[in-house]
Order: C-alpha cells, then structure tokens, then sequence
C-alpha cells in the first residue's frame, strides 16, 4: 500500500484549511498528526475518506497509483481505507450486527466473493468484540444509538477490526477515553498492526502515543505539515506545547 | 330533508339502484336493507365529501366518486363461491404468516368459511359473520351498525352502510386473555370489485385480545370499511391495521376504537399500497386511566396518495395517549397527515403526545402534516409536533465509508426509518414478515425511474 499526498489544498465553504500538505505513508507504518485545534487534522481526515463539502483546489492524493479523489466513498472503503470518525454517526433503526454485514458483504462483493457466512460472521464478531471488550448487547443496538462517547470509540474500532482495512485513518480516536478504555483502543490497534497495514493516527495528545509507539510523528498548524521526527518529537511537543514548532513557520 | 351542493358526477339514481339490488343477491343480510335505505338517503344527501370539506381538503375524491358507481354491483353470493374466486393456495403467498389460528378470509366483501379457520370454541372468543347472525341477534347489531353513519361528517360511513353487504361480529369474553390474534383478511380479487367490509368488535371487561386486519387488491377496486372497537373496563386491544391495496385501487377506512376505565390500545396503521387511502382513526377516550398508544407508518410512492386523519378525544380525567407517526413519500407520492387531540374539560390530568416525522425522497413527493391540539382543560401535559426532512447525509457517508453502496445506504436509512414502527407492532412473529413488506414496498420506487428524479 502506498498513500502519496502532494501539496494538498483544500476549501470548506471557500476558506482554504489544508494549505499544501505533503505526506507519504506505505504498509507497515504508524503515522501520527498532531497539531492544535484548527490546524486542519480533521479536514485531512475526511478528504481521505471521500465526504462531501472538501473542495480540493490544488494537488493530488495517490492510493496504489491510483486517484484516490477519483473515487466514492464506498470504493475507497472497498480498496481498503477506513476512517475512525471522531464524532461516530447514530443511525436509529438500524442494527450494530446487520451494519456491519451489510458492510463486509458490500466489500466482498466488489472483490467477486461471496456473502460471508453465517456462521464464519458470528465467529468473527464475537472474537473481535471480545478483543474490544464490547457487550453482545450492543451488537443487537442501533448503530451507536444511546452510544456513551466511549463505547462509540471502541464501536470504531471494532468495526475497523471486523473490516480489516489496509489503511485505518483514526480521528482522535483517544479524545473523550478515560484510561481504560484508551488502553482497550489502544490494544486493538496494536493487535492489528503488521507489515501490509498502515494507520494514520489524528490527535491532539500525546497520551495515546504512551500506548501506539509511532514510526512517524508529524505536527500539523496552520494547513500544512511543519515538522516530522520520531516518536521523540510527541515527547518534545508535551513538554513545550505547540508555539515551539509553529512559531517561525 | 336539507340540501347540499352534490359533488360532481354524482347521480343518486345508480347508488339506489345498486344498493337496493344488494337485498337480492345477498340473501343472507336482506335484513340489513333497511339500514342501507337509511344510510343511502344520508349518503345521496350531498355525495363523496369534497375539498371544500375542511376535513378532506388535501385528499379529492372526485376520481372515487367518477369511478365508484362502476364499482358498486358485486356479484352474487352464488357467483362468489370461493371455488370461483382464490384457491388456499394462492391465498397463502399474500397472507401473513404466523397467524394461521384464528383466520376470518372476506373476498370481495363476503366471507369465505372454506379460506377461513374459525376459533376453537373454549378461546374465549365468539365470532360471527353478519351473514350468519340468528335473527334475534340482528335487531340489538343495528343500532351499532348505524353508529357512525349520522352526522354530516360522516357521508364515507353511511356509503359503506349503504353497501353493506357483510361483516365481522367479534365479542371477547370477561376475563379471557386470547392469545392469537384474530387475522381478517378482506381481499378484492378480480376487476371492478367493491367491497364494504365491517369489523364489530368488543372486548369485555378484563379481557385482553388482538386484532389484525389486512387489505389486499388486485386491480382497481374500492374498498370503504368501518371498524368499531369497543373496550370494557380494564380490557386490553392491539390492533394492526395492514392496507396492501393495489396501486389503482381505492381504499376508505374509518376506525373507532372506545376505551372505558382502565382499558388500553396499542394501534398501529400500516399503509403500504392503494393508489388513494384515507385512514380516519377516532380513539375515544371515555374512562378515566384509559390508555391509547398509536403508531402509524406509510409509504407513498408512485402517484399514491396517502391521508390519515387520525383524532384522540380525552374525555376522561387522567388518560394518556401518544401517538407516532412516520411517512416516506417518494416519487410523485402524497402524504396527507393530520393528527388532533382534544382535551376536553373534565379530561384533566391527560398526558397527550403526538409526533409525525416524514422523510421526502424526490422533488415531486409532497406531504401536508398538521399535528392539532384543542384543550379545554387546565391541568394537562401535552404536547405535538411534525418534520419533514430528507436524508440524513452524515448517516450515508457513515455507511458509504463503511463500504456500502450509496442506492444501499439510502434504501437502508430509509428502511430503519420506517422499520422503527414495524418493531413497535406488539405480535413479535410479524416483525420479520412486515419488516418484509415493508422493503419490497420501498424497493417499488426504485422500479420507477421515470418518476424519480
């Protein structure tokens, strides 16, 4: 796998956020984007997954050689790509388990496989909540319907180990966790990290990086990348907040 | 006699003819010919209501009225012998599953015993048609049958009393808890069928039961019907109203439902057929701690136009009625909602709510929601609302990025949207069935898609 981002710039409702962004992620690494609120992490986030409302102004993004601006949503998802929201969306009547059938059938169609199943899905669902510490009850709930902020966390990345993607976007995935639960997230993250796999972790903090050892950190301020380093530079950043990397750019 | 502006197209003579030919070809409820005289003359007194009708403003009859005197001369009993109708066989594909105990089988209007399975005499129940009604029995069903059939607002139900032709008699025994609910499918089969049906039914005190009621069409038919629930102190309904009328056909439905002390309802009206349906739902509230809980759900698309009119009367004090509605108008579809409570003075300590929520899919689709409070007491709690909205766009990116398909994420919101009501019907086995119906009726927009846009 092989995600490139070439001077990315990028519109919401005509006020430019991403401001020539670069950056290179290949299978097998963990990359962390910290910056300050504003800085743009979210924006990132959501061009990659494909929402509505980005208007990409100038640059390109390639997944395997591939436009990835070219595709919908769902076609980035059957390629692989999966985005840890950080405000999960509640969808009223419809079911935790049948979403997520719904989901992993829709991809293996696309790949000529058939439906998943039956048995084969029940086995991988209870494994992977169990993994998520995740109670059967939820499964049988409305997609994060009455969801606490935590559980609809853990529900993200649940789902991300059920779907098996080959690039996981996490959007502050650890904001709103109390300790335990960052530990849980943190785990299933880890449980899935291997060398045909690559995650871009989004945060605002360096705590979840105690957890995630990063290969790559890079601080985000003001719509572009303005300094990369190694997991010392999160370090660094905690100590001396964000004036320290922003200032002078 | 008064005299009203008559709705166009209307000519009294070809009602009267058609009505008073029923006593002939319908031997059996001959005795129901004076009452059909009485509602016809109430009937002919003006016609089909109009839109200037305050209460059918949004919903025109005129292509009912234009269509109907077609639709009035049923065959006869001897012609309408099941072997000529509907087989078993066919019937079970359409009708819903789990509910083969107790099954009360009408087409065209006429009850067909051979289709049907009639309770076991220890249930607790007691059915007849009216058709088979002994003749001191048919004296005291009169007065009821004519109940709704008086005021001037009432010109549908005196044209279904008009042509009344049978009906369904069920009385539920003090005390008895019947646990299968009693199904009563009243299919139209065949072109040009009227049908009138009449659901009499009363629970006695303490008494718990459950009624379905399904609508089923072939072609352009109409059907007008009256259902009047009755319960005693304490007694419990659920009630399900399924309308699967053809996409030409007509259908007319007026429901009264009277709750005494201590009784309660759980009613829930399904629309998802009829090129035009009209569902007037009246709950009286009568006894004090009456309870009712409505739910409603249709499916407008194609050209349907859907109306339901529904009206809770709190004449008790301390009674308590919600009531949830949920319409998805696709296509050129139409969705008429009006809902109103009334509180009346002595009725304090009513607790009302009343919500309907609609999803508009396409440019075309049209909805007129009007939810109505009128409180005449001071110490209530209340409360009323309405949306019209579309697709939650955050819900289908959600589901896009989780990898399925837009047309899939759509029909799946959708189907959640409406499915909250299917799982709000209180017989657990038809939740798979209905939920069902409930897809394939969505999935008819998709064939269209000259109409969407």
């Amino acid at each position: 796998m092989k995600l490139n981002i070439k001077d990315l710039h990028v519109s919401v409702a005509g006020t430019e956020i991403l401001k020539g962004l670069s950056l290179a992620v290949s299978s097998g690494e963990v990359h962390a984007i910290m910056g300050p609120n504003g800085s743009g992490k979210s924006t990132l986030a959501h061009v990659l997954a494909g929402r509505e409302g980005y208007e990409v102004t100038r640059g390109s993004i390639s997944y395997n050689g591939a436009d990835l601006l070219d595709m919908a949503p769902e076609e980035r998802a059957w390629a692989g790509i999966f985005l840890g929201f950080q405000y999960p969306i509640e969808i009223p009547g419809v079911n935790n388990t049948y979403f997520l059938k719904a989901a992993l059938n829709a991809k293996r169609k696309h790949l000529g496989q058939p439906e998943i199943d039956a048995i084969a899905f029940l086995k991988l669902v209870r494994e992977k909540s169990e993994l998520m510490e995740i109670d059967q009850k939820f499964l049988k709930r409305s997609v994060n319907e009455g969801f606490s902020g935590g559980e609809k966390k853990r529900n993200e990345v649940f789902q991300m180990s059920v779907l098996e993607p080959v690039l996981a976007i996490l959007d502050e995935t650890d904001s709103g966790l109390d300790i335990d639960a960052l530990k849980i997230v943190a785990n299933g993250v880890n449980t899935l990290r291997s060398d045909d796999r690559a995650f871009v972790l989004i945060t605002h903090y360096q705590r979840l990086l105690d957890y995630i050892q990063p290969d790559f950190v890079h601080v985000l301020a003001e719509g572009k990348i303005v300094r990369t380093g190694d997991k010392s530079l999160a370090l660094e950043l905690e100590d001396q907040g964000y004036d320290w990397v922003t200032t002078g750019t | 006699m008064s005299t009203r502006t008559p709705s166009t197209d209307f000519d009294a003579s070809l009602y009267r003819q058609a009505s008073e030919n029923l006593g002939r070809k319908f031997p059996a409820t001959d005795w129901l010919s004076p009452l059909r005289g009485k509602a016809l003359a109430r009937f002919s007194n003006g016609g089909f209501p109009t839109i200037r009708d305050e209460d059918w403003r949004y919903t025109s009859l005129k292509r009912v009225a234009r269509r109907s005197s077609a639709l009035l001369h049923p065959a006869s009993q001897q012609e309408q012998s099941a072997e000529h109708l509907i087989s078993s066989s066919d019937l079970v594909h359409r009708i819903l599953p789990g509910l083969a105990e107790i099954t009360m089988v009408f087409v065209n209007g006429m009850y067909q015993p051979d289709l049907s399975s009639a309770p076991a005499p220890d249930s607790g129940l007691i059915i007849s048609t009216l058709g088979a009604l002994k003749k001191e029995e048919q004296s005291s069903l009169l007065a009821r049958l004519e109940t709704f059939t008086g005021t001037d607002d009432c010109r549908v139900n005196a044209f279904s009393t008009a042509f009344l032709t049978d009906g369904l008699v069920i009385d539920v025994l003090a005390g008895a808890t019947v646990s299968a609910p009693v199904y009563v499918v009243f299919l139209n089969h065949g072109n040009t069928v009227g049908s009138h049906p009449r659901i009499l039914m009363r629970l006695a005190a303490n008494s718990s039961a459950s009624l379905v009621e399904h609508h089923l069409s072939e072609t352009d038919s109409l059907t007008s019907g009256i259902t009047q629930i009755e319960c005693a102190d304490h007694a419990s309904l659920t009630y399900l109203k399924l309308q699967q009328e053809h996409d030409s056909a007509f259908h007319l439905a007026s429901q009264h439902i009277s709750l005494a002390k201590d009784s309660s309802v759980q009613a829930i009206n399904l629309d998802l057929g009829a090129g035009l349906s009209r569902n007037g739902l009246t709950v009286h509230m009568n006894g004090e701690h009456a309870e009712a809980r409505l739910h409603g759900l249709f499916i407008a698309n194609g050209t349907s136009h859907i109306d339901n009119h529904t009206l809770v009367e709190h004449k008790a004090p301390n009674t308590q009625s919600s009531e949830v509605y949920r319409g998805v108008i696709d296509n050129r579809g139409r969705g008429v909602f009006n809902g109103r409570i009334v509180v009346h003075q002595k009725a304090q300590k009513t607790n009302a709510q009343l919500t309907n929520a609609n999803l508009l899919l396409s440019p075309g689709a049209e909805i007129d929601t009007k939810p109505e409070l009128e409180i005449y007491a001071d110490d209530v709690k209340c409360s009323h609302g309405s949306t019209v909205g579309r697709i939650d766009n955050n819900a289908l990116f959600y589901l896009r990025a989780r990898g399925i398909p837009e047309d899939e994420a759509k029909q799946l919101v959708i189907r959640a949207f409406g499915n909250e009501i299917v799982m709000a019907i209180p017989i657990p086995q038809l939740h798979e069935p209905v939920t069902d119906l409930l897809t394939a009726r969505l999935e008819q927009s998709d064939d269209e898609p000259g109409l969407s846009a």
